[in-house]
């Protein structure tokens, strides 16, 4: 009788107990790493059975084509779920109608900009100094010609305020446009509509109307759940492809977070006639927790971005005036057959950080692998940025658990709870894992047990973090708060969480589905929140699977003034030098449109 | 080597004696001092009283008197590892009435059992066990009697107990020498004794053995404590109430009554004071037993009497029994009212547990009884596994929390190993139902077996493929479609369904609609997970068919535990390897079997019965207040004792004999008796009550409210007191007896002149804070687009949209019983889905393909039950759809967004319309579809207001209503002014709701209405039912009179005007 309990068998051997079923155990391992598909000529795999001769896919009464209505399909060497096939090839019908749709509009976008010369050359691009190309400006340009753009960039490259320009110019060129921006969490939501707030400040001394820098200003971001419009208890939204959004540009921040399922309705829910859809991420960064690494797929063909054909390459550059920064031959190709040729351009000016020393310097050591450059800061670390051996954890701990005092900083008696609020971003710890000495939960406890001794669960000063969504009460997965009294009710403990208007609103614990302390958090949770200083600690065996570039990077990039990484310098390295591409099928779906 | 016997009134005395005598006698630090009691409680509280007098409590080995000749056997060199009991001898039992010897022979016995079937199967094995039960008995209170059996053949024996002695022979003979009886112990530990070696070496083991407070000695045990004491010393010390009288040799209770009967005096037979000796028959029995023997009665040694005190009314009593008083019992009024004992008559359970709880916290809270803390309280219930569930649910949610520990609860209760594979051992092919499934995965160990996690989705998800029943049901050859609410189909359904992109038509060996449901995949590895928790059930099921051996049904379970609850990797924990332990024994038993074959339904019920028996392991006395079961000789003492559960039939517990019990044919002194347990329990409670003893019962029925009368014990406390006030002229039941009332939150409670215990459970209501105040507006942020909808529901239920859009509460449903039988009536909201699902077939023409999808899918009743319904519907919708198809015609219809600019903010509404046409429809007759002319009218106005719409319709039941032309000038003023309303008090409650409105609906008579259809429970609307209650009535019926006036001058009359066919 006895089950094997393994999730995998279970769900190969619910549909097959044949030679398909190596295939389905394998799938559904995939997908539970995140791919969308599995790549049916994979070499043997470490865990569970060996792929046999993929032949018996083709005659399969479980598998079909593309077209057939059979549970699995195979497509191009690839196996998914129907239903996932179907959400990549459905997406990428959409990305290409919207690509179709851009000769339509081409040459009044064309006549437009050439006839707001003045205002983008001198006023929203003033020129600045550089060797390489503005590529803000032609992440702006270039996006305004487009029905479909992608804007890749890392942390301070300003992609936001790229985006508040392109939104200037759409509503110079559309004064009643539509426009709908969102984010997949509730966070990353909070962070855009605060980047948006400082449009007027950009555009002070520009002759873009008030009214203009106003409404972008005043701009309400969503969650794309929201936008969508939620229906609890069911996978669909209000909006579909029967009900498309009502919006002339629709804007997607943080898009490397988004799965393929979020994506496909998110695109479905666009009106191909109608609306410009621009992607805003950093393809470096780790890919959402369910399948689908959308974004990074999109963004894989590396020659292909920065690229141009002379056409737009010559439009372009007439407003460049600087012609060392102009696109020169090195940035131009002929016309590619590459549906997404010159509809993605990365910003690689970081300026925030400085690519010379310190974080920057670290991400992108991190990101090339260079292993010198890392080794430089494990040999000679700084106090603001450094690699540190495993010994030192404790040290640091203490450290990290002394900034969220008040007198470091931190929000630990600061007695204004606005305030005290916003410094919650203060300083965070950051770990790879959950379970074990280096996991989330172990370093919870000490710093709990450095900074407080707390009888109850829910003590005075406790940082918290939502783990569940919950719509009704306005907080969702991630959100952070602290819990303290309330002087107007009787003592009794609340949980205060920030609020963009009111500064803050306040739960009660009892109210909170599912929580945990937030002195340190896994990284995947940080997507999409920055502190100034971050501590992270990695775990102790250099073949955790988990231990990516991707991760490595966000976790770095979390920080605005200081990185601490706590771990071997091995392992520092496995992890810099281990990057894991999901499978999908999404560049094989363009190509056979 | 000696005989001492300590007699005294309190068990204190007795322990203080005790451990003076352990500090003579010096033993060596490596030789333990051996003692035996009755509990484990008293054990505890022996160390304590050790540790504080002697300074140190070690090396002392408990034993229960029935351990003792087990443990001397072992000393003595006995070679069993097993002793025949009742558990394990069931089974051979079993095994010999089975034999078609023991059948031929006594076919009057197995005529009860002999015939074919898994009932007659479960009667043989209940018949064993009783028998079972018997012969343990006999071993200790009739060990003459195996004597016999043992030494004669059963037919030289008395007719009417061969049947007994056959089995009993039998299974000594199939046992061999592998299990001894008692009194085969017994024999071999006198004959050992004999030998002087034998004697020292017991003497070296355990030069002195102390016997503790016991209340129950058989004549068996009295023999070889005797004996023993011949070798080494032995000391007993036992409580007796009224140590200065003699107060044994009562008249036996039924020629009482037969000379009352006589018409004589028996005043004078009565030798003590009646609650003594009404509730000691335990202690009378045992001192006349001891004191049979000189040898017994010379041993006494009597401890000077502790006098209780005689204040309160409590020690008033005790004081009474130890004088033994039988005159001039008296109370005084201030007694009455001492709240030293407590008397509180409740509906139920958990009525009884919160005043229980109130009692103490409020005895602690006043110091009514000096300084009382948590571990000064033991409170006993009838039945621990009833009270458990509702103890944890009021002390662990109480304002003031209490530390406390429940003890005695059965191993089967909690989420342990043992409950699991209760739960799964209990399963019933015949009854596999959705509730069933989701009970066991409450188990946290199966769900972490199967890595089940997501429990609210998966609820949600067999609800919503309609899972009811049955593994498959009639899958293989169709006959009424239940395989349609079936685990495999559902199961299909969501597998499926998580495979395919939307729902579609699939054959999987049968035509399935798959359930668009699931589109990750976590969500798509639970339901894996499920399915997967299904088929080992179905597998658990199918192998346990055949029947088996006891050997292989033990490895069956170790299959169940490590398939659903273990995997074997993994660490066991102490309840697996106790399990492991209980079936070890049954291999050996399994030997003397031969090849018997058990079902798996009596398997089963032995196993199930055996577990459920068992009780937990946990110390008395262990942290906080002590809630245990009525043992007799627990009692020991404690500040405040309670008692919960003193119920006419359900205290003192009644004694069931079976006809063949040769034991009750001749009853002996000393025999078992479970009903004087019970009073001796009680008469142990009110003595070692030290400041308070705290009564309750049901008293009055829940269903009926009849009075219920209380345990016979309350009783005769109640007249025993009560014949001692009579002089006072009061009524003891009326002081002491407390009714509380139903309910928790009742008024009577915390009333300035309620004599009831104060509840501290409740908090005084506090005022609504949010009723009508427009509180909510301030720092809110005004939205920039609203929404045709949102007015609609403003309008039609405004209490509604109120808590939602202003509070933001939702009454959410809470997840429903799933029902174990098919549909037979749809719910409304299954009702409107099918409803809809027919008029928008008819309308786009594929009526067949949507019923079909619909039947798939679980969301009709089956087979003619769904026709009949569609027909009903059908007959409902077919003039509507008649209707609306003339008026549409070959039109397109299609959906239009538009946008009014009202002020800075936009007033948007989506309408489907055919050209410049609105058409709608609702399923209500004309009179009645006011939601419906609302809706449509605001989405008239809109259209209109645009330049999009030239004309509207309403369809209904029975009308055609068209609305009235209107002028887009005309309907912008309409809109502005309900927009104006709106604005001004979209954050105002107004209490209404469209299903009360009429065209008699008054600003006088609609609050009443409202009321009533609450009343009548007509009104579901829970927001409107719960903020009735809250509002200012003058306030609402200001708001109402605008209101009223909006809807019927500005709405309402677009279709007054209208056409109507």
């Amino acid at each position: 009788m006895q089950q094997n309990t393994n999730v995998h068998h279970a769900f190969a051997s619910y549909f097959a107990k044949d030679d398909l079923y190596p295939f389905l155990y394998q799938l559904s391992r995939k997908m539970a790493e995140g791919n969308v598909c599995l790549y049916v000529n994979e070499v043997a795999e470490e865990d569970g059975p060996a792929l046999p001769d993929p032949e018996i896919l083709n005659r399969h009464e479980l598998v079909g084509n593309p077209e057939a209505l059979r549970p699995f399909i195979l497509f191009e060497d690839r196996l998914y779920l129907h239903r996932f096939f179907h959400y990549e090839r459905k997406f990428v019908a959409q990305v290409n109608a919207l690509l179709h749709r851009e000769q339509t509009y081409y040459q009044s976008r064309h006549d437009f900009l050439v006839q707001q010369e003045e205002l983008i050359v001198s006023q929203l691009f003033p020129e600045s100094k550089g060797s390489t190309p503005d590529w803000q400006l032609i992440a702006c340009l270039n996006s305004f010609l487009n029905q479909f753009s992608i804007i890749s960039g890392g942390p301070g490259t300003g992609k936001t305020t790229t985006v508040v320009k392109l939104l200037a110019l759409f509503l110079l060129e559309q004064p009643d446009a539509k426009i709908k921006i969102c984010a997949p969490t509730g966070k990353a939501k909070v962070r855009l509509e605060e980047g948006l707030r400082k449009a007027k400040r950009t555009f002070q001394h520009t002759s873009i109307p008030e009214h203009i820098a106003d409404t972008i200003a005043t701009l309400q971001a969503a969650t794309i759940h929201s936008l969508l419009g939620y229906i609890p208890g069911s996978i669909h939204f209000k909006h579909h492809a029967l009900h498309t959004l009502e919006a002339d540009i629709l804007i997607v921040d943080e898009s490397s977070m988004v799965d393929m399922a979020l994506f496909h309705k998110l695109m479905q829910a666009v009106d191909t006639n109608r609306t410009r859809v621009i992607l805003l991420g950093d393809k470096h960064q780790l890919a959402s927790v369910d399948a689908g690494s959308v974004f990074r797929d999109l963004c894989s063909e590396e020659e292909y971005i920065n690229h141009f054909d002379p056409e737009r390459a010559a439009l372009l550059n007439q407003f460049v005036i600087d012609p060392t920064r102009q696109l020169d031959a090195a940035y131009q190709s002929e016309n590619s057959s590459y549906p997404l040729f010159q509809h993605i351009v990365e910003l690689q000016h970081s300026y925030r950080f400085d690519d010379q020393k310190g974080i920057g310097k670290l991400s992108k050591a991190v990101l090339h692998y260079d292993e010198m450059a890392i080794r430089d800061f494990a040999e000679t670390p700084a106090a603001e940025v450094g690699i540190y051996p495993a010994s030192t954890l404790q040290d640091w701990l203490q450290e990290f658990a002394a900034l969220l005092k008040k007198e470091q900083g931190g929000y630990i008696g600061q007695r204004d709870i606005t305030t005290a609020l916003e410094r919650i971003t203060g300083s965070t710890i950051l770990c790879a894992v959950k379970e074990g000495r280096t996991g989330v939960a172990a370093l919870n406890e000490q710093v709990t047990r450095l900074l407080f001794h707390p009888d109850e669960v829910f003590y005075e000063e406790r940082l918290i973090m939502v783990l569940q969504n919950q719509p009704q009460e306005g907080i969702y997965n991630g959100d952070m708060g602290i819990v303290r009294k309330d002087n107007a009710e009787k003592n009794e403990l609340k949980v205060f969480f920030p609020q963009s208007d009111t500064g803050y609103e306040s739960l009660s614990p009892a109210q909170i589905l599912s929580c945990d302390s937030a002195y340190a958090m896994t990284i995947h949770k940080s997507q999409g929140s920055e502190f100034d200083s971050v501590l992270i600690v990695l775990p102790e065996q250099t073949d955790h699977q988990l231990l990516t570039r991707e991760l490595l990077y966000t976790a770095i990039t979390r920080a605005r003034k200081r990185v601490i990484i706590v771990g071997d310098i091995d392992i520092v390295l496995a992890a810099s030098a281990h990057t894991v591409r999901r499978i999908s099928g999404i560049q094989q779906q363009f190509a056979a449109v | 080597m000696s005989l001492e016997i300590y007699i005294s009134n309190h068990i204190r005395s007795l322990s203080t004696a005790m451990i003076a005598d352990m500090q003579r006698h010096k033993l060596g630090v490596f030789q333990p001092y051996g003692l035996i009691t009755q509990t484990v409680g008293m054990n505890n509280w022996l160390v304590v009283n050790m540790a504080q007098q002697m300074g140190i409590a070690a090396n002392l080995k408990f034993m229960k008197p029935a351990d003792l000749l087990w443990e001397i056997y072992g000393m003595l060199g006995g070679q069993s590892y097993y002793k025949i009991n009742r558990q394990n001898i069931d089974w051979l039992i079993y095994a010999v009435l089975g034999s078609t010897d023991f059948q031929r022979r006594f076919p009057r016995q197995a005529a009860y059992y002999i015939e074919e079937g898994t009932e007659q199967e479960l009667k043989k094995w209940e018949f064993a066990a009783r028998i079972a039960d018997l012969f343990d008995q006999y071993q200790i209170y009739r060990n003459r009697l195996i004597e016999r059996w043992n030494r004669y053949s059963w037919e030289e024996l008395d007719a009417d107990m061969q049947w007994q002695a056959y089995i009993w022979q039998s299974i000594k003979g199939r046992s061999r020498e592998a299990f001894p009886d008692v009194t085969d112990i017994y024999h071999y530990v006198l004959e050992q004794l004999k030998d002087p070696n034998q004697q020292e070496r017991i003497r070296e083991a355990m030069p002195v053995l102390y016997l503790f407070g016991l209340s129950i000695l058989t004549p068996f045990h009295l023999h070889v404590f005797y004996e023993l004491s011949r070798v080494i010393d032995f000391r007993c010390y036992l409580v007796n109430p009224a140590p200065d009288h003699y107060w044994f040799e009562d008249e036996q209770e039924e020629q009482i009554f037969l000379k009352q009967f006589k018409g004589k005096n028996v005043a004078h037979l009565t030798v003590g004071n009646p609650l003594l000796t009404s509730w000691g028959k335990i202690l009378q029995n045992t001192y006349r037993l001891l004191f049979q023997a000189d040898e017994f009665i010379n041993a006494v040694n009597e401890l000077p009497g502790e006098v209780p005190a005689s204040q309160t009314l409590l020690q008033q009593i005790q004081h009474d029994i130890y004088h033994n008083k039988i005159e001039d019992i008296h109370f005084s009024k201030e007694q009455l009212y001492d709240k030293s004992i407590t008397i509180t008559a409740h509906y139920s359970i958990p009525r009884e547990v919160e005043v229980l709880y109130n009692y103490l916290l409020h005895a602690i809270q006043e110091q009514t009884y000096e300084g009382i803390t948590e571990r000064d309280i033991v409170v006993m219930v009838s039945d621990i596994n009833a009270y458990a569930p509702y103890i944890r649910a009021v002390m662990d949610n109480a304002p003031y929390k209490f530390s406390y520990s429940i003890i005695d609860e059965s191993i089967a209760q909690g989420d342990s190993i043992i409950s699991a594979l209760m739960a799964l051992l209990s399963v019933n092919e015949q009854h596999i139902t959705a509730e069933l499934i989701l009970e066991l995965l409450e188990s946290q160990y199966i769900r972490q077996r199967f890595g089940i996690y997501k429990m609210d989705y998966l609820r949600s998800m067999i609800e919503q493929v309609n899972i009811r029943f049955g593994l498959e049901n009639d899958y293989k050859d169709p006959v009424d479609d239940t395989y349609l609410v079936s685990w495999k189909y559902g199961l299909q359904q969501l597998m499926y369904g998580a495979c395919f992109d939307g729902p579609q038509w699939y054959t999987a060996g049968h035509m399935v609609y798959t359930a668009d449901v699931a589109d990750n995949i976590e969500d798509l590895h639970q339901l894996t997970a499920l399915s997967n928790f299904i088929h080992a059930l179905e597998d658990m099921i199918r192998q346990r068919k055949a029947p088996k051996s006891l050997s292989e049904w033990k490895d069956y379970i170790d299959e169940v535990i490590l398939t659903f609850m273990l995997s074997e990797e993994e660490d066991k924990d102490e309840d697996y390897w106790e399990l492991l332990t209980r079936f070890r024994q049954s291999e050996i038993i399994d030997t003397y079997l031969e090849d018997t074959k058990i079902s798996y339904e009596v398997f089963s019920k032995r196993l199930l019965k055996a577990l459920g028996s068992e009780q937990q392991q946990l110390n008395f006395i262990n942290r906080g207040i002590t809630f245990c079961s009525p043992l007799p000789f627990r009692s020991i003492p404690f500040k405040v004792i309670a008692m919960l559960g003193l119920n006419f039939d359900s205290f003192p517990r009644k004694e069931a004999y079976v006809d063949f019990d040769l034991m009750a044919q001749k009853p002996m002194l000393g025999d078992r008796n479970v009903r004087n347990n019970d009073k001796h329990l009680f008469l142990e409670s009110l003595l070692s009550a030290e400041q308070a003893l705290y009564l309750s019962y049901t008293g009055r029925s829940i269903k009926d409210n009849k009075p219920l009368p209380p345990s016979v014990l309350i009783d005769e406390l109640l007249d025993y007191i009560q014949s001692g006030c009579r002089k006072e002229g009061v009524s003891a039941r009326d002081v002491l007896v407390q009714q509380h009332p139903l309910h928790s939150f009742s008024k009577r409670y915390n009333q300035p002149d309620s004599n009831l215990i104060p509840n501290y459970t409740i908090h005084k209501p506090e005022t609504f804070p949010h009723v009508t105040v427009d509180a909510a507006q301030e720092g809110h942020v005004p939205e920039a687009i609203w929404n045709l909808n949102a007015l609609s529901r403003f309008l039609t239920r405004p209490v509604q949209y109120y808590y939602q859009k202003v509070l933001g509460v939702y009454f959410n449903e809470e997840a429903a019983h799933i029902d174990d039988h098919e549909y037979f009536s749809l719910d409304s909201l299954k009702r409107w889905t099918v409803r809809n699902a027919l008029i928008e077939g008819a309308l786009q023409d594929d009526v067949p393909e949507r019923i079909k999808a619909l039947y798939y899918n679980g969301d009709l009743p089956l087979r003619n039950m769904a026709e009949t319904f569609i027909a009903e519907q059908n007959q409902v919708i077919k003039p509507i759809h008649e209707q609306y198809r003339k008026l549409v015609a070959d039109t397109a219809i299609a959906p239009v967004l538009l946008e009014y600019q009202y002020g800075d903010i936009t007033f948007e509404g989506s309408l489907e319309l055919a050209g410049d046409m609105l058409v709608t429809y609702v399923l209500k007759p004309a009179d009645k579809a006011w939601a419906g002319k609302i809706r449509t009218s605001l989405q008239y106005l809109l259209g209109v207001a645009c330049g999009v719409v030239k004309e509207a319709y309403l369809v209904t039941q029975d009308k055609l209503l068209k609305a009235a032309s209107l002028t887009p000038a005309e309907a912008k003023m309409r809109l502005n002014a309900l927009l104006d309303f709106y604005k001004e008090h979209h954050h105002t409650m107004i209490m209404f709701h469209i299903d009360i409105y009429d065209a008699k609906t008054t600003i006088d008579n609609y609050l009443g209405k409202i009321e009533d259809a609450i009343n009548r429970e007509v009104c579901y609307d829970e927001y409107v039912q719960h903020a009735f209650e809250y509002i200012d009535r003058e306030q609402q019926q200001a708001l109402f009179s605008g209101f009223k006036d909006l809807i019927e001058q500005y709405i309402l009359p677009v279709f007054e005007y209208g056409k109507t066919t």
